[in-house]
């Protein structure tokens, strides 16, 4: 009985002892909020010493991402005196819970996920919308006659899930459709097999990335294929932003600003060489090939740089198209109640990124 | 009290207790505190008792579907364990080699088999079955092969000298003897398979499911008590499952040694 007591309090212990070191292996740090811990190691601006600072992407090195590695590459982060570190994302976490656990100091995420986070109280902030509009697209093979939201009814329909699945809600409750009962959803892969082999009538493709795995990285063979656009259909929700911890940046405005500058920098640059941008992403990690990174990477600058856009511009915060993302998810049960526009992003830091490089 | 009951008692109540303080400390955010960790990473009990409620009876049927998953693939992957084991005493001289590359399967992960299941089977229930099957065969042809085997050797001597033919044998002696280890596979396998339906669930191509759910729930701020919900229906399912199979071998088992 004795014995039993003992070995209980022990792995009442140990099971503390786990649960501890999972709090605070985040970064190096001594801080105890865990939000603020990768922070600790950046030291104030001009001390000579470079700040070191986590930027975590959604997902693997690509050109999804490029704006970032060209500005590593090209020494932008260095002139600011930023050492940065870009770590791949992954299918099992989100860049938030990265950012929330002191992982990450900067996430590079979708702004309707962010919403999540933000709905559940977190200290998270969009500071630069990087992507101006939706690039999810739903593809189908011109056999299947789909031209818009309408003909979706009976179809099967595939997404990845995870909070990447709203702007298909959208889509279908425009239409008056219910999700659960006038289409069968199918969850994708990271593959289009599926859409090609039939098991899918109209998958869920970004246009930089599953689109060209479907046409071959090549636009002449679209001809074979509809798509139905979430900005033509109106029910474009914000994707790719950057996101940080309001309290945070609040105490890192300088650090935060010459990040931001640096990083937009390298967005321009990207934007203007897609290739050489490719190139640089395909160096980092080769997860696919360079002549879809090529691809990708033409793609990303149509959607982070649209026509009537100038350098400027790139990352802006735009008010109307961000408030829309929140009255479309708290209309089809992205977020319970609405986040106010004004807590969910602070342009300021933009605003003085910008400000300086003109 | 008797000493048995007293035993039992404590068996029970203590292990019990450490739960109930455990759920207490993690209710006042003790554990929360311990850890660094906010609500949102880790979800008070409350949060996630709240949370299970207000999914109502998507629980329910997306915890039916995985349980159909992994009780149908425990039935057909038990069923072909046994066959194997029963072949492989059939046929000693290769019947045993046969058993260990069958085991090698178990090396496979799961998480590979599931995504080659999904590219097999059109309908997702099937690939979901068959990940689960192909983790209990192992197991059970290994247990099943060892109880058909090990035979008392005056149990053998003695239906020797009633000169009774090998199918009397296999179906007096071989079988009872195998139970206690199918039983002990059958628990092994409860508890893996609704791990492997769970895991088959994340790539599987339908969006219902306990573990479909998990995985969707845990990559949105706003449902991570969700997703925990989820996680405390497979266990508790995989609990309950196990008591049940024990008091079924408590009973069908009553005359065997380890029993009485």
């Amino acid at each position: 009985m004795k014995k039993k007591v003992t070995s209980l309090i022990g792995s009442l212990l140990a099971l503390t002892c786990v649960l501890s070191g999972c709090g605070s292996s985040a970064a190096s740090s001594a801080s105890s909020g865990g939000m603020s811990s990768a922070a600790a190691a950046s030291t104030s601006a001009g001390s000579g010493k470079m700040d070191k600072i986590v930027l975590q992407d959604k997902w693997l090195p690509q050109a999804q991402f490029m704006g970032y590695y060209v500005a590593d590459k090209k020494g932008y982060y260095k002139d600011e005196n930023i050492e940065i570190t870009i770590t791949p994302g992954s299918s099992d976490f989100t860049a938030e819970d990265q950012v929330i656990n002191g992982t990450a100091n900067f996430g590079h995420t979708w702004y309707s996920s962010l919403l999540t986070y933000q709905e559940s109280g977190n200290d998270l902030i969009n500071i630069s919308q990087i992507y101006q509009k939706s690039a999810l697209e739903l593809i189908t093979k011109k056999s299947a006659n789909i031209n818009s939201g309408k003909d979706l009814k009976g179809k099967k329909v595939g997404n990845w899930f995870g909070g990447n699945e709203y702007e298909i809600y959208a889509l279908l409750g425009k239409y008056g459709y219910n999700k659960d009962k006038d289409v069968s959803l199918v969850q994708q892969d990271f593959t289009m097999n599926a859409f090609n082999n039939n098991e899918i009538d109209a998958a869920s493709a970004m246009t930089y990335n599953e689109l060209g795995l479907v046409i071959d990285d090549d636009d002449s063979k679209m001809s074979n294929y509809k798509l139905i656009d979430m900005n033509d259909e109106g029910v474009a929700m914000m994707e790719d932003c950057l996101c940080c911890s309001k309290a945070w940046a609040a105490s890192h405005k300088d650090l935060v600003v010459r990040f931001l500058r640096a990083s937009l920098k390298g967005w321009q640059y990207a934007c203007a060489h897609p290739d050489e941008a490719a190139q640089i992403v395909w160096d980092v990690g080769k997860s696919v090939s360079l002549k879809h990174q090529q691809f990708m990477a033409k793609k990303v600058a149509e959607t982070v740089k649209p026509s009537g856009y100038s350098d400027k511009d790139i990352g802006k915060l735009d008010e109307k198209k961000l408030q829309q993302t929140i009255d479309l998810g708290t209309k089809y049960g992205l977020i319970k109640k609405a986040v106010k526009l004004s807590d969910s992003i602070d342009a300021s830091y933009w605003t003085e990124a910008t400000k300086a490089a003109s | 009290m008797s000493a048995k009951a007293k035993n039992r008692a404590t068996s029970i109540g203590l292990p019990l207790a450490v739960g109930v303080v455990l759920v207490l400390l993690w209710q006042m955010g003790v554990l929360n505190a311990a850890g660094g960790l906010t609500t949102m990473q880790l979800p008070l009990p409350s949060d996630i008792s709240v949370a299970l409620v207000e999914k109502g009876t998507r629980v329910i049927s997306d915890a039916t579907i995985t349980l159909v998953a992994s009780l149908a693939g425990l039935f057909i992957g038990c069923g072909i364990g046994y066959l194997c084991a029963v072949l492989a005493t059939m046929a000693p001289r290769w019947g045993r080699g046969s058993l260990t590359v069958l085991s090698a399967l178990n090396a496979v992960p799961i998480v590979a088999l599931a995504c080659i299941m999904n590219r097999w089977f059109s309908s997702a229930m099937g690939s979901k079955i068959a990940v689960v099957a192909i983790v209990c065969m192992a197991t059970m042809a290994i247990n099943a092969y060892r109880g058909l085997n090990d035979l008392q050797p005056f149990a053998r001597d003695l239906l020797k000298s009633y000169a009774a033919p090998r199918n009397t044998e296999f179906l007096k002696l071989r079988i009872p003897n195998s139970l206690p280890n199918v039983f002990t596979a059958v628990k092994i396998n409860l508890v893996n398979g609704m791990m492997s339906a769970l895991i088959s669930e994340y790539f599987s191509k339908d969006t219902v499911g306990l573990g479909f759910t998990i995985k969707t729930c845990m990559k949105m701020g706003n449902q991570k008590a969700t997703g925990w919900a989820y996680i405390v229906v497979a266990a508790l399912l995989s609990i309950v499952l196990y008591i049940v199979v024990t008091l079924v071998e408590k009973r069908v088992l009553r005359w065997h040694a380890s029993h009485r």
